[in-house]
C-alpha cells in the first residue's frame, strides 16, 4: 500500500478550508514546501512571464511510487498526517493534502518522479483535473513539477493577474522566505531562461550575506538563546542603524514563514524607545519549539500561527532580543571615544534583565519608561541627536496648540508673506518663525519632502532635471527584485537627475545624483527609494507618484541636519510655493501655527 | 589650589582651549578645562574625547591642586577684563577669582572624574615645516565631507608618497590635493586626521612657537613649546583617490582667477537657489558664464576673456562648488584642464611643475537641466 491515504472526513473537515492558488506565487509557495517536506536537497525553481506561462519546480527529495503519484492529486490525500493527534504536532510544511488537487484544478500539470535510488519513474499529465496521459518513464530520482497555463480555464481569475513584473517579484519574494529558512537547501531560480538566483548550500550566516548585501549585513547583530524549550535564533538590525525605511521582517517558526502579531510586537517591544515611531527595523526570527505548542491550521494559507502560551513566547524573544542590544551597545563602537572606564558606561549587561525575572502579564505590555533604566546612559552616536529629539518633543505636546489650516483663517500665502524674515531652528528639526497672527513650527524634514516631491512630478512631464556628477561612481548591487523595479522606474529615475548605468547581472553603477539633494550616502538612498517605492506599491498605483514620493522621502534634509539662516530662508520659500504647503505628501502635517491668543490663553493673560 | 595669573595670558589659552570643548555633550564635565596646577606651572585641559588639548602655563602658584572650570563663563569672563592680575583660588566646588577691581564667584568641579589623556603607541614623526603644514591644511580642508555617515571623508587624508606627503581631501563631488615635497614620514601607513583636529592646530599655532607632528598607531600628536593636542585618528579606508584623477583631460582654458570668480558670484545670485547652476560656453578665447533660472525669472550672462584654443563645449558646475576651489588659487591665472562636459575638470595654479609644493583640485560638472 502507498503511503499517502485519504484523511477520514472528521480530520479533513478540520483542516482551514479555503482558496490556495491566489497567484502563481502561491503555487511556487505549495510545490517548494513539498519539495522540502521530500527531503531535498536542491530545489531548481523556473517561471516564465512571471509564472503566469510556466512553473517549473525540480527537486531530488525522496519521490513517490506510481501509485502515491496517482493519490497526490485527490483532495485531501496526504502522507503526512493520518490522525487526529497528528493535527496537534504537525513538522511537515504540508498536512492539508489540499494544494496539488487545487493546483489542478485551475491549471495544466505535469509530474515526473522516481523513488531514490531508482531511475525508473512516472509521468503524468492532467488537464482540468483529467488524467490524459500515465506512463513509465526513465527519470533521476526526485520528482518534478511542471504547471502550465494559470488559470486558462478560469478567465475571469486570468484577468486579475498582475503585470508580469509585478508577479515576478511577487515570485521572488516568496523564494526569498524558503532561502532564508533554508540555509542547508541549494535553490537555482531561472527566469525564462535567465539565471536570477543561485543559492549552494550554506550557513544562515552566509546565506543571508548573500540575501541581503554585505553592507546590509553588517548592520545586524546575531541573536541567539534557549528558554525552555523555544530556541531563538537570528539577526536584528542595530537599533541606531534603523531609519525611516521599511527594512524586511521575517519571522520563522520551525523554519515555516509566518506572521503573527504576537511576535512582532515582542521583536518591536524589544526596540522600544531605540527606534523611532515609522522605523521598520530588519529582522530575522527564527523560533524552533515543539509542534504541540502552537497552531498552524488556523488559515489555509498556512501563514498564520496561534501559541498556546502567548505571554511566554512573547517574553523570551522580547528578553532575548533587549539583552542583545543592551550588551551590545556597552561596547564602544568604532567611533566610540576612550574614555576611562568609569565614564565610558554606566550599564551593566545584564541590568534590564533584572527587573524580568518574573513575566509580566501581557496585557501591562512594556512601556518605554519601564524598560529605561533611570542610570541608562546612551553612548555618543552620531544618531543621538535624532533618537533624543524624538523623546524630547513629541507630537502630541503639540496636539492641543495645533491648530489646523481649516481654523486658521490666513491663507499660505498671506501667512508666508507676514513672515517676519527671521529663522530659528530648534533641535535641528524644526524651523520657527514669526508671523503676523502668532508663529508657525515648520518641520524640516517633511517641508523639504514636499518640495522634492512636487518639483519630481513637474520634471516628469517635461524637463530633466540637473545631476551632481559624483567624482566616485558607486556600483550597487541590487537583490533581482529591487533591480527589476530599477529598470522599471530607470526613465523616471534619470529625469529627476539620477544617472544610473546598468551593469546587467543585478548591479548598477550610480555616477550622477540631483543636484539639489545633499551630498550623503548616495547607494544607500537608492537602495532606500526602492525599499520604499516597494512597500507604497500598493498604496499608490501611479507609477510617477510613487517614483516622486520615494525620491522625496529619501532626498529630503532629515530631522538632525544642521541649517543655516539662509537655507531655512530657501526652505521656506520654496516650501510656500508648492501647492500643498501643509502637508506632507503621506499627508503629515508640515506647518503648524500658533497664534498669540492661543499663547496667550496659555499664558493666562486673557 | 591657588595662583595668581596675568588675565592677556590666560584668556589666549581658555579661549584656544573652548574651540575644543564640545558644543553639545551628554558628559557635563567636558563643558570644563581642567587645571592642574604644579607649583608654578599650570596645566590646562581640555578634551570632546576625540582631541585632548593641554596647554601649560607658567604662573605664580601660591598652593597646588587640580580642578575643573566651566569653560564658557571663565572665557566670557576672561574677555570683558582688561590686562590685569587675577587671583585664583579654589576650594571645594568653589572657584573664587578677585581682581583688583573686584571679586567674583563661580562653581566648578572636582577634577577625578576628567578623562585621562589617551595613551599612545609607536609614534612616528612626520617631518614637515609647520608653515607647509598649514598651508596644505588650508587648501584642502574645504573640500573634507560634512556627510556624519562617510566617516573616512570626514577628514584629511596625509599620505606618503615617493615625491613628499599628499594632504588629500574630498567631498565626492570635489577633490584638493597638496603634495608637500619636503615633507618627510617614515611610518608605514597613510592616514586620516579629522578636521576639528587639524583646525584647533592651525589655531593654536597662532599663539604658540615651534611645531611638532607624530603619528601614533590610533592618534595624532601635535607639540609645540607649550602646548600639545591628541587627537584620535579616522580609522577607515580612504578612497582610491588616485583613480579619478584624470590624466587625459587635454583641453586646457586658461582664465584670471580673480575675472572669473567675480563673475561667478554675480551670476550666483541670480542662479537657481538650490542648485545654483551655471552654465560655461567655451568657445575659442571666449568664455560665457551663464545662468537661468526659469522659476523665478531671472537670467545673467558674462563674457570674459581667457586662454581657450579647443573645439567648443558647454559644461554646468555647482557656482559655489566652482568659487570654493577658485578661492584656494594663489596665482593670477588658474587652468582648467577638461576632457567632456560630463567628466572630472582638473584645476592647477600657474606654472604648477616649478612651483615648491604641487597644488591640485578636482571639481565634479553638473549635467545641465534640459527640455
Ligand atoms: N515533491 C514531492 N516529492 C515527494 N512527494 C511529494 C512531492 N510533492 C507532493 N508529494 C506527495 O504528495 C502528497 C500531496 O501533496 P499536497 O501538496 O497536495 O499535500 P500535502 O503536502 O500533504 O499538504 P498541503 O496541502 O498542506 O500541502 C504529499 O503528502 C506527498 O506525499
Ligand atoms: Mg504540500
Amino acid at each position: 500500500m502507498g503511503k499517502i491515504k485519504l484523511l477520514p472526513p472528521n480530520l479533513s473537515n478540520k483542516i482551514a478550508a479555503g482558496e490556495v492558488v491566489e497567484r502563481p506565487a502561491s503555487i511556487i509557495k505549495e510545490l517548494i514546501e513539498n519539495s522540502i517536506d521530500s527531503g531535498a536537497k536542491t530545489i531548481t525553481i523556473t517561471f516564465e512571464d512571471g509564472g503566469k506561462r510556466l512553473i517549473r519546480i525540480t527537486d531530488d527529495g525522496c519521490g513517490m511510487t506510481e501509485e502515491d503519484l496517482m493519490m497526490a492529486f485527490q483532495r485531501h490525500a496526504t502522507s503526512k498526517i493520518a490522525t487526529v493527534d497528528d493535527l496537534m504536532n504537525i513538522r511537515t510544511m504540508g498536512f492539508r493534502g489540499e494544494a496539488l488537487a487545487s493546483i489542478a484544478s485551475v491549471a495544466k500539470i505535469e509530474a515526473k518522479t522516481a523513488l531514490q535510488g531508482s531511475t525508473e519513474g512516472h509521468f503524468l499529465r492532467i488537464d482540468g483535473g483529467e488524467i490524459q496521459t500515465s506512463q513509465k518513464v526513465i527519470s533521476v530520482p526526485g520528482t518534478t513539477f511542471t504547471i502550465k497555463n494559470l488559470f486558462f480555464n478560469i478567465p475571469a481569475r486570468r484577468k486579475f493577474l498582475r503585470s508580469k513584473s509585478a508577479e515576478t517579484r511577487h515570485i521572488l519574494n516568496v523564494i526569498k522566505k524558503f532561502t532564508i529558512a533554508y540555509p542547508e537547501v541549494s535553490f537555482l531560480v531561472f527566469d525564462e531562461s535567465e539565471r536570477v538566483l543561485v543559492y549552494p548550500i550554506q550557513t544562515l550566516q552566509e546565506r543571508l550575506e548573500e540575501i541581503f548585501g554585505k553592507r546590509t549585513f553588517s548592520t545586524l547583530i546575531p541573536v541567539e538563546n534557549k528558554i525552555g524549550e523555544v530556541q531563538i535564533t537570528g539577526f536584528v538590525e542595530k537599533p541606531e542603524l534603523v531609519r525611516k525605511s521599511f527594512g524586511e521582517q521575517h519571522l520563522l517558526l520551525n523554519k515555516r514563514s509566518v506572521t503573527s502579531r504576537v511576535l512582532n510586537k515582542a521583536v518591536f517591544s524589544a526596540y522600544g524607545s531605540l527606534i523611532s515611531k515609522g522605523d521598520y527595523p530588519l529582522f530575522v526570527i527564527s523560533l524552533e519549539m515543539p509542534a504541540t505548542e502552537f497552531d498552524i491550521n488556523v488559515h489555509p494559507a498556512k501563514l498564520e500561527v496561534k501559541f498556546a502560551e502567548e505571554q511566554e513566547i512573547f517574553d523570551a524573544i522580547y528578553k532575548t532580543i533587549r539583552e542583545v542590544f543592551t550588551s551590545d551597545m556597552a561596547i564602544p563602537s568604532m567611533h566610540e571615544t576612550s574614555l576611562k572606564p568609569a565614564h565610558r558606561t554606566k550599564i551593566k549587561p545584564n541590568q534590564f534583565t533584572l527587573d524580568h525575572q518574573k513575566p509580566f502579564l501581557f496585557k501591562e505590555a512594556p512601556t518605554n519608561k519601564h524598560l529605561e533604566s533611570p542610570t541608562f546612559v546612551k553612548p555618543q552616536a552620531p544618531t543621538q541627536s535624532r533618537l533624543n529629539l524624538t523623546e524630547n518633543m513629541s507630537d502630541d505636546e503639540f496636539e492641543e496648540e495645533v491648530i489646523s489650516k481649516a481654523q486658521e483663517p490666513e491663507t499660505p500665502k498671506q501667512v508666508h508673506n507676514s513672515m517676519s524674515g527671521k529663522f530659528w531652528q530648534v533641535h535641528n528639526t524644526y524651523i520657527f518663525s514669526q508671523i503676523k497672527s502668532g508663529l508657525v513650527i515648520i518641520d524640516q524634514h517633511v517641508a523639504h519632502e514636499r518640495i522634492l516631491y512636487e518639483k519630481a512630478l513637474r520634471c516628469f512631464d517635461d524637463f530633466t532635471l540637473p545631476s551632481q556628477k559624483l567624482l566616485f561612481p558607486q556600483t550597487v548591487q541590487l537583490s533581482k527584485e529591487d533591480y527589476l523595479i530599477l529598470l522599471e522606474i530607470l526613465p523616471w529615475l534619470e529625469k529627476i537627475g539620477f544617472e544610473i548605468k546598468n551593469y546587467g547581472d543585478n548591479s548598477i553603477l550610480l555616477e550622477g545624483i540631483p543636484a539639489d539633494v545633499r551630498l550623503q550616502d548616495e547607494a544607500s538612498i537608492l537602495v532606500k527609494m526602492l525599499e520604499f517605492y516597494k512597500e507604497n506599491e500598493f498604496k499608490e498605483s501611479d507609477v510617477k507618484k510613487n517614483v516622486a514620493a520615494s525620491f522625496a522621502c529619501h532626498s529630503a534634509i532629515k530631522a538632525g541636519d544642521k541649517l543655516t539662516e539662509d537655507e531655512m530662508r530657501v526652505l521656506v520659500d520654496e516650501l510656500f510655493g508648492t501647492e500643498f504647503p501643509y502637508f506632507c505628501p503621506h499627508g503629515r502635517p508640515i506647518v503648524i501655527n500658533l497664534s498669540t491668543k492661543e499663547l496667550g490663553k496659555k499664558f493666562h493673560r486673557t | 589650589m591657588r595662583f595668581i595669573v596675568r588675565t592677556s595670558e590666560l584668556v589666549k589659552v581658555v579661549q584656544s582651549l573652548s574651540s575644543v570643548v564640545p558644543s553639545k555633550t551628554t558628559l557635563e564635565i567636558l563643558n570644563n578645562i581642567l587645571f592642574v596646577l604644579e607649583g608654578n606651572m599650570l596645566k590646562l585641559t581640555a578634551t570632546d574625547t576625540e582631541i585632548f588639548q593641554t596647554f601649560n602655563l607658567e604662573v605664580d602658584g601660591v598652593e597646588s591642586g587640580a580642578m575643573t572650570v566651566p569653560a564658557k563663563i571663565l572665557s566670557s569672563f576672561l574677555r570683558e577684563i582688561n590686562d590685569e592680575v587675577i587671583t585664583f583660588n579654589a576650594t571645594g566646588v568653589r572657584i573664587s577669582l578677585e581682581t583688583k577691581h573686584g571679586k567674583f564667584q563661580i562653581s566648578g568641579e572636582g577634577a577625578e572624574n576628567f578623562p585621562l589623556n589617551p595613551e599612545v603607541e609607536n609614534e612616528v614623526r612626520l617631518e614637515i615645516e609647520p608653515e607647509t603644514f598649514k598651508k596644505a591644511v588650508d587648501k584642502v580642508s574645504f573640500a573634507v565631507s560634512t556627510d556624519t555617515l562617510r566617516h573616512a571623508l570626514r577628514g584629511v587624508f596625509v599620505e606618503v608618497s615617493p615625491e613628499g606627503v599628499n594632504f588629500v581631501a574630498t567631498d565626492g563631488t570635489k577633490l584638493s590635493k597638496y603634495l608637500a615635497k619636503d615633507a618627510k614620514f617614515a611610518g608605514e601607513k597613510s592616514v586620516i586626521l579629522p578636521l576639528k583636529a587639524l583646525t584647533a592646530i592651525l589655531r593654536t599655532m597662532e599663539i604658540s612657537e615651534s611645531s611638532e607632528f607624530y603619528i601614533a598607531k590610533h592618534h595624532l600628536i601635535w607639540k609645540s613649546e607649550n602646548s600639545e593636542l591628541y587627537s584620535r585618528i579616522i580609522e577607515e579606508q580612504y578612497p582610491d583617490y588616485k583613480r579619478v584623477i584624470p590624466n587625459d583631460n587635454d583641453k586646457k582654458l586658461t582664465v584670471n582667477v580673480t575675472e572669473l570668480a567675480s563673475s561667478l558670484r554675480r551670476i550666483l545670485i541670480l542662479s537657481n537657489s538650490e542648485t545654483h547652476q551655471v552654465r560655461m560656453d567655451l568657445t575659442e578665447n571666449t568664455l560665457q558664464v551663464i545662468t537661468e533660472d526659469a522659476q523665478m525669472g531671472s537670467y545673467g550672462q558674462e563674457t570674459i576673456d581667457c586662454n581657450y584654443t579647443n573645439e567648443e563645449m558647454e559644461i554646468g558646475f555647482n557656482a559655489t562648488l566652482l568659487l570654493d576651489t577658485l578661492k584656494r588659487i594663489d596665482t593670477l591665472n588658474v587652468t582648467l584642464n577638461l576632457k567632456h562636459p560630463t567628466g572630472a575638470v582638473l584645476l592647477e595654479p600657474e606654472n604648477n611643475d616649478e612651483a615648491k609644493d604641487k597644488f591640485l583640485m578636482i571639481a565634479m560638472p553638473i549635467r545641465i537641466s534640459s527640455d
